[in-house]
């Protein structure tokens, strides 16, 4: 749909080449003729139903989207004959907390006191085997949590890193 | 999408910075467009500003209808209401959405507040920070999660940089420096300078360029 020359309007996501084999085949495909383009945007902006950005390659699009739908990385939101349109979620700076394996006798302690900590700071978390992720603002974050975890500090690894961040989905917390 | 959702615009930046003003100055410019706006005005207990802009804006300018500037007092922390838990200010704009279809945009103004203030995506689809050369050159360096993350920053009282000794050329820098690509505009509120740019980004973003729904028709 096209109202404002060279505007894009996009109401509604086609797919997911993660989950999609299919349309990563698509995909692949038309990356390899120099077809595909991208859109970065952050993790914020995954959430919102109504904005404006322009691809690597200048496609402008509006995004017009049902409220409470997200935008995922690798969602394909345009596909034409010679044109698909994907977005990459930006990397962002996390708190990665890994368990160690002397841990195994302190686990209910350690999940207590780590779901306390994480649960007053509002932030929403991704769990990975014996590793748990949340966004940070600042790095002075991980000084503070270094020392509210001191109790356990010989259970746990503590550090910053950065990542595409997908918060677990069941667990619905404040978006601080 | 539903077709009643109205493009949403989130306000928010310390007490004093101007953020009654900044709508105040951009709602007639875009009224002279021939866009239809409504206004929320969030304060933590008073009523005063959206009282303020009624009578600015509707009861001397006639720009809009008295009923389109609603005061929410929020009390308590104004960011909880427009980040942490925004329902209420939802429901207030999903009432206005109802009764006022042909509105092109709500705007949603926060309550003065620190510098993490951020909107909820539920609540606004576009979020403006304004802060003011009297709080000094070292803002936009010193970060924050609205300086680093709003769509727009509005750095406001130019007029004011030499008697409170703020260099606009450090705070250019270090909002470029910080936010990247996003953009930031210099305004006076009081005389008008730098809002057409303010307006213009909201219609280019937020509108997409489309007529206003009245010219549609």
């Amino acid at each position: 749909m096209e109202i404002v020359p060279g505007l894009i309007t996009v109401s509604s996501i086609v797919g997911n080449i993660r989950g999609d084999p299919r349309l990563a085949e698509v995909y692949h495909r038309m990356a390899g003729k120099n077809m595909a383009e991208s859109i970065t945007i952050s993790r914020s902006e995954s959430q919102r139903s109504r904005m404006r950005k322009r691809s690597d390659k200048g496609t402008d699009i509006a995004f017009t989207l049902d409220q409470g739908v997200h935008i995922r990385h690798r969602d394909v939101v345009m596909l034409t004959e010679n044109k698909i349109v994907v977005i990459d979620i930006e990397p962002e700076d996390v708190a990665m907390i890994e368990v160690k394996e002397n841990a195994k006798d302190e686990i209910l302690n350690l999940g207590i006191r780590i779901g306390h900590i994480i649960g007053n700071l509002h932030r929403p978390i991704k769990i990975e085997e014996n590793r748990i992720f949340f966004p940070i603002q600042a790095d002075t974050e991980i000084d503070m949590l270094r020392n509210l975890l001191h109790p356990i500090a010989d259970h746990v690894e503590i550090k910053k890193t950065s990542m595409i961040f997908e918060p677990e989905e069941e667990m619905k917390v404040h978006a601080h | 999408m539903g077709s009643s959702r109205i493009p949403r615009v989130g306000i928010g930046g310390p007490v004093g910075a101007g953020k009654t003003m900044l709508i105040e100055q951009v709602v007639p410019i875009l009224s002279n467009e021939g866009y239809r706006v409504g206004i929320i005005s969030n304060d933590v207990v008073s009523k005063e500003d959206a009282d303020r802009m009624r009578k600015n804006l509707s009861t001397e300018k006639g720009l809009l209808s008295e009923d389109l500037v609603i005061g929410l007092a929020t009390g308590g922390c104004p960011h909880t209401a427009v980040r942490e838990d925004p329902s209420m200010n939802i429901s207030v704009v999903e009432e206005m959405e109802e009764k006022h279809s042909d509105l092109d945009m709500i705007i949603i103004e926060s309550g003065g507040d620190n510098i993490t203030t951020t909107f909820s995506p539920a609540l606004a689809d576009y979020f403006i920070y304004i802060i003011d050369v009297a709080g000094g050159d070292k803002y936009p360096r010193k970060r924050g999660l609205g300086i680093e993350s709003c769509d727009l920053l509005v750095i406001n009282k130019i007029d004011l940089a030499p008697y409170v000794g703020a260099d606009l050329g450090i705070m250019e820098k270090d909002a470029r420096l910080v936010r990247k690509s996003k953009p930031y505009v210099f305004v006076n509120c009081k005389t008008g300078q730098g809002l057409k740019q303010v307006a213009s980004h909201l219609i280019k973003d937020v509108l997409f360029e489309l007529p206003p729904k009245a010219v549609a028709k």
